[in-house]
């Protein structure tokens, strides 16, 4: 979103074909922060992020080769880091891992608190409290992992249904009825939590 | 008019709360877009359904985007390195094996070019005096050539000459085996007869007579030829 000016993409790609260090620099700022806000809002266990948008970027660089560009780069990544992200999610319930291993420390500088820490904090911070913030992403959770690719993909990171679609491999159709349910079920969370006394109101309607 | 609202909701609210997603974020077409907003200015339940809709769609869209923690960062940028110097080292594979191929046929060149004009040169001159040798080589072939025999075929063996003796007044017949020398080895009478005389002056005759052998693929071999003795002359059967 706030990333800095676009690198030419054709620039981009053949810097990638080639080997070129300048690129692969610019393809990592350019998509790290990206890549790593949606894997963090798709995983389970967010400590495991990390390793994931790893694996995602040594797939991109290892895989730029067989490319064709018939969809964007950056669709291209997001829906590798969509996948990576499903994939480790579904390794993981199948081998419950969870001891506490030295990665964990290491790891688990809590990629969560260092966000929390961020110097550089949004208007809406400062606007809204940090526990509304932290129950949103409770909320965002708590939403299928089905539709919550599409809604982060759409609402976070202002993808248009096309490309969602070519994001998640699904038909524009899907994706449309994805975004409705997803945020349904966020907004029937959010009412229950979010400030009661505002969003639910039994006003009964009088008939006169 | 507040009674028909309350009778009829039920219906377009269940079709239009399904829109509501989609008019949150304007990509509804226009009849449909219109319809919504005149019905949310109507209906209180999904005037207010829009609104949570809209509130959950502008929290999640402020949330803040997770920085990747500083050695994530770091770990990456390693990465990128590695890998694009890997990707290079990839790539100069495949060079060596081009670059051999040249130097090949940079060699080859080299190695050629001294020697393409005398080659050219020797095979023009050599041209040059086979074309001018050839016609002092007169035909010796043709000369051959018309006493040529038919190669492929069995040739019959032939008398060159028969002396000259009287014969007996009767007519006979002599099957001869000749061998490849063209000198009698047998001699048969398929008529047959008794008469020793007859056969000495046919002895006689065969003593003198001379023939060709048989040929066969242009090879003289054996071969069998009837002669049929008359009296006053000889007539010759292949």
């Amino acid at each position: 979103m706030e990333q800095p000016a676009p690198a030419d993409p054709v620039w981009l790609l053949d810097g990638l074909r080639n080997g070129d260090e300048n690129a692969f620099e610019a393809l990592v700022s350019r998509y790290q922060q990206p890549v790593y806000n949606l894997v963090y809002r798709l995983m389970e266990d967010p400590s495991d992020a990390c390793d994931v948008v790893q694996e995602v970027f040594l797939k991109v660089f290892r895989n730029v080769g067989t490319f064709r560009g018939s969809s964007s780069l950056k669709t291209w990544i997001y829906r590798i880091a969509v996948n990576e992200a499903h994939n480790h999610r579904r390794w993981f319930q199948r081998h419950r891992k969870r001891e506490i291993g030295l990665e964990a420390e290491e790891e688990g500088s809590r990629c969560y608190q260092d966000v929390l820490s961020d110097p550089g904090r949004s208007p809406f911070d400062l606007a809204v409290g940090t526990e509304t913030r932290a129950m949103v992403e409770q909320a965002l959770t708590e939403v299928s992992e089905v539709f919550r690719p599409a809604i982060i993909l759409r609402d976070m990171e202002d993808m248009s249904y096309e490309e969602v679609a070519e994001i998640l491999q699904v038909s524009i159709g899907t994706v449309k009825s994805r975004i409705l349910r997803g945020r349904e079920a966020l907004r029937r969370t959010l009412t229950g939590r979010l400030e009661p006394e505002t969003s639910v109101r039994f006003k009964p309607q009088v008939v006169e | 008019m507040a009674f028909s609202l309350a009778f009829l909701s039920p219906k377009p609210c269940t079709r239009l709360s399904r829109l509501l997603s989609a008019y949150v974020d304007g990509v509804l077409p226009n009849a449909d877009r219109r319809e919504v907003s005149v019905h949310i200015r109507e209906c209180n339940r999904c005037k207010e359904q829009y609104e949570q809709l809209e509130q959950a769609r502008s929290l999640v869209k402020r949330l803040p985007s997770r920085t990747p923690p500083a050695h994530l960062s770091a770990r990456l940028q390693s990465l990128a390195a590695a890998e694009s110097a890997r990707r290079r080292a990839e790539m100069g594979k495949v060079n060596p094996v081009r670059f051999a191929w040249q130097a090949v046929q940079v060699r080859m060149e080299n190695l050629m070019r001294p020697l393409a004009i005398p080659f050219a040169g020797g095979m023009v001159s050599a041209m040059v005096l086979f074309s001018m040798l050839v016609p002092t080589y007169p035909v010796a072939a043709a000369r051959t050539v018309l006493e040529d025999v038919p190669t492929a075929l069995y040739q019959e063996p032939t008398v060159k000459s028969v002396a000259p003796f009287a014969f007996a007044d009767q007519e006979f017949l002599v099957e001869v085996t000749i061998d490849d020398q063209g000198q009698v080895i047998d001699y048969t009478l398929p008529q047959g007869t008794e008469s020793e005389e007859l056969k000495r002056e046919i002895e006689n005759t065969l003593l003198f007579a001379r023939f060709t052998p048989a040929l066969a693929f242009g090879q003289p071999t054996a071969g069998k030829v009837r002669l049929s003795f008359r009296r006053s002359f000889i007539d010759v059967k292949g």
